[in-house]
């Protein structure tokens, strides 16, 4: 052994100590924040959730079912004091303790500023006074009086319970009933434990003991109990994390020895591979340590990185081998050290590339992403030189001639064309297909049954992962407790959110002011206390304590009031005062459905424009931008760098492009594989790219420098061993649990798939001036292409021969200045759109052009909001692309040149409409063009009437001496399943048009159209689909004949003779009722005729045909047997009936909301037999004679109502008139929600799908469409009795159509 | 100073000194007999229920204020008052919880430990109710009043007590051996009367120590 030889063994033991000493202080966390951006407001939100704790609220909930109540009550009780004494516990809330007795006394002298003005006032009349002292005297004079007697003297008047009473309300962000004394579900029968943990469970470890013994105190209960929160899903998240690392590292190890086994048949390659991997393996450890605490998806990383640290030594080892040997060690080395010689400019480049990708990555804001950067050029930085340094003595110790299984095979070059097409293929895919998931909650792996469980939770309890975060900082506490008052306000007129912060305790100054200012005169109030005192026995004295508690005995109430008392720990939760005199207030909101997450924000926004929000659709906006930033970033280096080292190595060569061939095909392939798996790509597995880009690299380069010397067959083999090892690491990722290991396994696996396709089948040829295609493909790719490029031009033609023209514009383009009242409430001239009460209302007024530039500019943002909806439903319908291709271009065949049946008033209705918005869906077809057609979606919906997607509509007419004093109503719900937003954003528009009649129009914005409206001269009109064996045919859309007849018609003959004029494209149901005149009609329209029912003083209608013409046909009388419409009518014929003479708007309105069945039958929430099966979009009372309307507020019927007066609001007033308050909103987004997972259990497989759907059926436990969907999915997945069970119970339950009668009698007939 | 004489005043002081320690030594040996069967005529009963009538002195009332209702008792520690005047209201007294349904505070519920007034309310309802004479003394000195209705007065002797309370008067009744009527008094010098009527023992239905029958 030469001097210099042992000087290289002796450098590198000693590099060796430290790297090992080291990675001795490896250390992990499973830190969210590990897995966002270092910086920006979803950092500092995440922070602030931390802060507050409620990321680390635990939920314990104990089942209790088949027990006695004081059973339950004490086994909580017991499990509330053992988890007490957890240290992992700070706090256990597990029922209404006597804090809420013990509080009042406390908040008595401050409730003037901490409860609303209202409610003071309304506390001190001078009757409710009276009320509640009598109240109190009885208490005093109970058995319990001695007990309380200090407390009621304390809080004389009950103001302090109150605010007592409403501090427990919003400081518990769960929804539970509290009745029985413990935090019980609405069965009563489990009931839950708040804990507060005493440390963030963000940072929680995989074994944590703290955690352990929380665990086992929960086992030890004598009922089942479960637990779940923040804590539970960073504990699991890093067990899992910890397992598939080290199941990884365990696979990881025997897939090396195998593929060295099977490729080289020696264990010789493997045992020499040993030092430099050893080296590689301590310097990743070694700078994991440094960088730690690591989070446990960089660890997994390190597994991966060792199978592309060896990718080296295999290089070497291959050359090594290839080449002459002299005999014995020094022989070996010879050969090996002349083998680094010759792989060294090579190999030195290639791992510079990888190096510099991974340095790049360790640029990243997201510190994941940058650890694995580092560690990812420690590890092929120190493969690199232990295989140059110590490589040539490994070889020499164990090296050998074997090249085993390879040999010197060569590969086929004929391929190369293949591998190029099936390339181009899979990158034209992945272009429109790729979809990133940007939400770092994705990223934690959490186990299906923890899933569940977790939804179960928020069903039951709400509160967690239904909601979101309200930070609010300013200058002083005293301002951010001001906005975020605001924020309360703002939030107040919207249904279905709650919010929980400290306004309860702790309103803001000018709240606070507000209130005090509003309080009764001190001697008025004392008069009315002495009053009251005198007239329910109490004495003067009392009467003049009860004035002094009433009167606030300080000014502002701050944070810093409440120290030393029970309310200090939640309001400091809450608010927090920066070192600088800053403040800082955290809110929680809850909404019930996530689908009002957007409003709430834009709520928010708009009464704090500063405040930083923390929602889960943010997290995953936030992401997404974020993994954007970084691929634009991180690509706009590294390709320049890769292109720049390619010019310098190869010159402006053929190998240039063959060397950057295989990393572009690794990330074509890599995209291509994510799309045809369904995969999105994360933060995390994004950085898959730059690694491919450089690993890619690596194979062009050698196998480039190769062909150029016309050696590419031992390079071959080279590649194909490193590619293999490497493939095993990432390989093993891929089955990992965490979908960001997977993400990040599979994204590299698909790539090197590509990478070495690539290097081996097209790069040779390339580079030696082959070509990749025999002549015979050649010309059928010819053709091919040629046939592509006729489809093309086809295509365009048609889409030309159907574009339609805008009209030429009359009159100029408005010039008034859009003024923005709010997010809100918009002015453009005389025309205004403004959200009020729960509701969208619009009014307009001008000429055609005017009325539809008004529209589109100051809806422009619904009309986005609704177009992204509506493609989002079609996308869901026709999930298949070719078909929707298809029905889009059929839609243009079917109806071409559909503006001809426009009247031009209309037209320049459209063509403003489209001038002044915004065209950001052009992949369907001009704007214009695109708009105009979507007023035949009504007709075209037609089609489809009766069906999942259109329900259908019932309505009715009724006056005369079916109302009490002959008012004329028009009442219909609008039933369409297009999606939330046609139901959460619809308008109440007021039209006053330059020529006809003012109307009011309750549809979607962007919509000329009518499908429910009124106008000033009492005619009320709507439409419900209907059907006939009359073909469907191109014409006038339905919803703009009934605008023409509003616009220009105002008894029921102008209606008449509008529509034997104009009708002729669907049948319908027109319901027409002239107010002025009393009466009405029911028109049955088809493409060849027009019926005339009149409906006497009153009249139900759904969805099929009555007269004696029409009532025969045979689509009509299919629809009448199969669908649901002759139920809904007897349910309304038989409810009219039963309120004859008694129908005013009240009782139309209770008629709509009708959720029973004929004969007062209850059916299941959302049963299509119900008029009110929880699907209209809009419901609507026209009170045709007194011109006015109520219309129904989201969700669906649920929402309460708002009405508005015709008069007023075509004036400009767009205020409701009335509000009527919302009822149970939890029945109408149960219904939602349970529809929702039965779509997605019907669109999955296996045992997804059967998840999906018992959630849905724990949402509509008796619904037939829940059932048979659950029999269906559970024979799919082999249980046939419980499918059986399930069908019977689905028939039992009275399926809605016959179709799905049949299935289920289908089902039971193969089960049996 | 003689011997004897010397003798005679130590005895004197002796019994001067004893004297205390008699008084305090009096607790329980002497109770007369009739007290302690009475406590042990009350111990024996497992459950009951009476009338009530409760008139309700306070320096806060211009006039004395009444109510009426009914008690059940079920040994060792529930106790239900149920009040239908002058306002219908339910109160459930265990050993480790109140419950409490009232038009004005609605269902409540406190539990005992950590709220020491309510526990020495409760507890003081408790051993009278029961009979348990041994649980009354470690929070009372307790005196008895032989007459044609026996009386005993309870003064607490702990300051958790008579924090809550001055004391506590029962008169008892015989065949059968019961509570006849009770005056509290508290430390301000407010009292409250209890009078008792239609006393029923026997079985008392367990539902109505259930806490969910505490109505609204």
């Amino acid at each position: 052994m030469n001097r210099g030889l042992r000087l290289r063994l002796l450098g590198s033991l000693v590099l060796m100590v430290p790297l090992i000493w080291g990675a001795m202080g490896l250390s992990f966390t499973s830190d969210l924040q590990r897995l966002l951006p270092g910086g920006g407001e979803l950092a500092q939100a995440v922070a602030a959730l931390e802060r507050v704790g409620l990321s680390d609220v635990v939920l314990v909930e104990v089942n209790g079912a088949g027990v006695e109540p004081a059973e339950l009550d004490a086994v909580v009780d017991s499990l509330a004091e053992a988890l007490a004494q957890e240290p992992f516990v700070a706090r256990v809330q597990h029922r209404v303790d006597s804090q809420v007795l013990s509080l009042p006394p406390l908040l008595a002298s401050r409730a003037i500023a901490l409860l609303p003005s209202e409610v003071v006032a309304q506390r001190l009349r001078p009757e409710t006074l009276e009320a509640t002292l009598v109240r109190q005297r009885n208490l005093l004079a109970s058995p319990m009086g001695m007990m309380l007697g200090d407390r009621l003297e304390a809080d004389p008047l009950g103001l302090g319970l109150e605010v007592a009473r409403r501090l427990g309300d919003s400081a518990l962000p769960f929804s539970v009933d509290a009745s029985r004394g413990r935090f019980l579900d609405a069965s009563g029968t489990r009931a839950i434990l708040v804990v507060e943990p005493s440390r963030s469970g963000l940072d929680l470890g995989p074994d944590d003991p703290d955690i352990a013994r929380f665990e086992a105190a929960i086992h030890r209960c004598e009922l089942p109990a479960v637990w779940f929160g923040g804590p539970r899903i960073a504990v699991t998240g890093a067990r899992i994390l910890r397992d598939g690392v080290q199941t990884a590292a365990q696979w990881g190890t025997g897939a090396l020895l195998l593929l060295f086994l099977v490729g080289f048949r020696s264990l010789r390659p493997l045992l020499g591979g040993i030092v430099p991997l050893g080296v590689a393996v301590f310097a990743t450890l070694a700078t994991a340590a440094w960088l730690g605490p690591v989070h446990g998806i960089s660890m997994g990383f390190c597994v991966a990185l060792f199978g592309l640290a060896v990718d080296y030594w295999i290089h070497l080892y291959v050359a090594a081998a290839a080449a002459p040997q002299g005999v014995g060690f020094s022989g070996r080395l010879a050969a090996a050290e002349g083998g680094a010689r010759r792989l060294a400019p090579a190999l030195l480049l290639a791992a510079g590339s990888t190096v510099g990708a991974c340095l790049l990555l360790a640029t990243s804001e997201f510190p994941v992403v940058s650890d694995l950067g580092w560690m990812g050029a420690a590890a092929s930085g120190a493969a690199l030189l232990s295989t140059l340094v110590l490589g040539p003595v490994s070889f020499a110790v164990f090296g050998g001639r074997n090249l085993g299984t390879w040999g010197r095979a060569r590969t086929g070059r004929r391929m190369g064309g293949w591998v190029v097409v099936l390339t181009a293929l899979l990158l034209a895919i992945s272009g429109p297909l790729t979809s990133l998931d940007g939400d770092p909650r994705n990223l934690l792996p959490l186990p299906e049954d923890l899933r569940t469980l977790e939804w179960e939770l928020n069903q039951r309890y709400g509160g967690m992962g239904t909601g979101g975060l309200v930070v609010i900082e300013q200058e002083s506490v005293a301002d951010a407790l001001d906005a975020a008052d605001r924020v309360e306000e703002a939030i107040q007129g919207l249904t279905g959110v709650r919010l929980h912060g400290t306004s309860s305790v702790q309103p803001g100054p000018a709240l606070q002011q507000s209130r005090t200012a509003k309080l009764p005169d001190r001697e008025v109030l004392s008069r009315r206390l002495s009053a009251a005192a005198a007239k329910t026995g109490f004495s003067k004295d009392w009467a003049h304590n009860a004035l002094e508690k009433v009167f606030p005995s300080a000014g502002v109430i701050l944070p810093s009031d409440w120290a030393g008392t029970p309310l200090q720990e939640l309001v400091g939760r809450h608010v927090q005062e920066g070192e600088d005199g800053t403040g800082e207030v955290v809110l929680s909101v809850v909404v019930e459905d996530d689908a009002l997450a957007l409003e709430v924000e834009e709520t928010i926004r708009e009464a704090v424009p500063e405040a930083v929000l923390l929602f889960p659709s943010r997290f995953a906006g936030a992401g997404v931008e974020g993994i954007v930033a970084e691929l634009v970033r991180l690509g706009g280096w590294a390709i320049p760098g890769v292109l720049l080292l390619l010019l310098v190595r190869f010159g402006l060569t053929r190998a240039l492009v063959a060397a950057a061939l295989p990393p572009a095909g690794a990330i074509a392939w890599s995209l291509g594989l994510h799309v045809l798996m369904g995969m999105s790509w994360n933060v995390v597995s994004a950085c898959a790219m730059v690694l491919l880009l450089g690993l890619g690299l690596d194979y062009g380069i050698l196998m480039a420098e190769a062909a150029r010397r016309e050696e590419d067959d031992s390079t071959n083999i080279g590649i194909l061993m490193s590619a293999a090892t490497t493939m095993a690491g990432f390989g093993l990722l891929a089955s990992s649990e965490s979908a960001a290991l997977a993400g990040l396994g599979f994204g590299v696996l698909g790539g090197l798939v590509g990478a070495v396709l690539c290097a081996l089948w097209v790069v040779p040829g390339w580079v030696q001036g082959q070509s990749l295609f025999s002549p015979p493909w050649r010309r059928r790719g010819a053709l091919a292409a040629g046939a592509f490029v006729v489809f093309w031009h086809a295509d365009l033609a048609l889409r030309q021969l159907t574009y339609l023209s805008p009209p030429v514009r009359e009159g100029p383009v408005p010039t008034h200045t859009l003024v923005k009242h709010g997010n809100r409430d918009l002015q453009f001239g005389p025309n205004r759109l403004k959200y009020t009460r729960g509701i969208w209302t619009m009014r307009l007024t001008g000429s055609p052009y005017e009325l539809g530039y008004a529209n589109g500019m100051l809806g422009r943002d619904l009309q986005d909001s609704l177009e992204a909806q509506a493609l989002e439903a079609f996308h869901a319908s026709v999930p298949n692309p070719f078909a929707r291709f298809g029905i889009l271009r059929g839609l243009a065949v079917w109806m071409p040149r559909l503006d001809r049946f426009f009247t031009p008033a209309q037209l320049q209705e459209v063509a403003g409409s489209v001038d002044a918005g915004r065209d950001t869906f052009q992949e369907l077809g001009p704007a214009f063009t695109r708009r105009t057609y979507y007023h035949a979606i009504h007709d075209l919906g037609q089609a489809l009437v009766d069906t999942p997607l259109v329900v259908g509509c019932s309505g009715f007419m009724a006056g005369g001496g079916a109302t009490p004093d002959g008012s004329w109503l028009l009442a219909r719900n609008f039933d369409f399943d297009g999606g939330v937003v046609f139901d959460r954003d619809k308008i109440v528009t007021f039209v006053v048009p330059e020529d006809g009649i003012p109307f009011v129009s309750v549809s979607f914005t962007g919509m000329v159209g009518v499908v429910s409206g009124m106008n000033d001269e009492g005619l009320a009109v709507a439409i419900q689909a209907a059907g006939s064996e009359a073909s469907i045919r191109p014409g006038m859309p339905m919803a703009l004949v009934v605008r023409e007849i509003l616009q220009h018609g105002s008894s029921l003959e102008d209606a008449e003779a509008i529509l034997r004029a104009r009708a002729g494209t669907v049948s319908e149901n027109v319901m027409v009722v002239d107010g002025d005149a009393g009466e009405a009609a029911l028109f049955e329209v088809t493409p060849e005729r027009v019926e005339r029912l009149d409906a006497g003083t009153h009249l139900g209608v759904t969805n099929h045909f009555r007269t004696e013409a029409l009532a025969s046909d045979r689509t009509n009388q299919k629809r009448v047997a199969h669908y649901t419409t002759r139920h809904r009518l007897a349910r309304m014929e038989e409810l009219l009936a039963r309120n004859l003479g008694q129908v005013d708007p009240r009782v139309a309105r209770e008629i709509l909301e009708d959720r029973k069945g004929v004969g007062d039958t209850l059916l299941p929430p959302g049963h299509r037999w119900a008029l009110n099966a929880d699907i209209a979009t809009h419901g609507v009372v026209f009170d045709a004679s007194n011109k006015r309307l109520w219309v129904s507020r989201y969700p669906n019927l649920a929402g309460g109502w708002v009405s508005f007066d015709m008069e007023g609001a075509l004036a400009g007033d767009l205020e409701p008139t009335e509000v009527l308050a919302a009822g149970d909103l939890s029945s109408a987004f149960a219904v939602r929600r349970g529809r929702q997972l039965l779509r997605e259990a019907r669109e999955a497989r296996g045992a997804a799908a059967e998840v999906l759907v018992r959630r849905g059926v724990a949402l509509m436990p008796t619904h037939p469409e829940a059932l048979g969907t659950l029999a269906h999915v559970l024979e799919s997945v082999g249980k046939e009795h419980e499918a059986a069970l399930a069908a019977k119970l689905a028939l039992a339950a009275s399926p809605e159509y016959g179709d799905q009668r049949r299935g289920l009698e289908e089902l039971l007939e193969r089960l049996r | 100073m003689g011997p004897q004489e010397i003798m005679r005043h130590l005895l004197f002081f002796l019994v001067i000194l004893s004297y205390p320690a008699s008084v305090g030594a009096q607790e329980p040996a002497d109770l007369p007999p009739e007290a302690t069967a009475m406590f042990q005529a009350l111990s024996v009963v497992e459950s009951f229920t009476v009338d009530f009538v409760l008139v309700s002195h306070r320096a806060l009332f211009t006039d004395p204020v009444t109510s009426k209702g009914r008690m059940a008792y079920q040994r060792p520690d529930q106790m239900r008052w149920s009040l239908q005047e002058p306002e219908a209201m339910d109160f459930l007294l265990t050993a480790t919880h109140v419950a409490m349904s009232s038009p004005g505070f609605g269902v409540q519920q406190i539990p005992l430990k950590g709220d020491p007034s309510t526990y020495a309310f409760v507890k003081a309802m408790t051993v009278w109710m029961g009979g348990d004479l041994e649980g009354a003394r470690e929070d009372f000195a307790i005196s008895w009043v032989q007459g044609v209705q026996a009386r005993a007065i309870l003064v607490p002797r702990t300051e958790t007590v008579s924090w809550a309370m001055e004391r506590i008067e029962l008169t008892f009744g015989t065949q059968p051996a019961r509570v006849s009527s009770m005056i509290l008094t508290l430390p301000g010098g407010d009292t409250t009367e209890y009078t008792f009527r239609e006393y029923k023992p026997g079985p008392v239905d367990s539902s109505l120590f259930e806490l969910k029958d505490v109505p609204r």
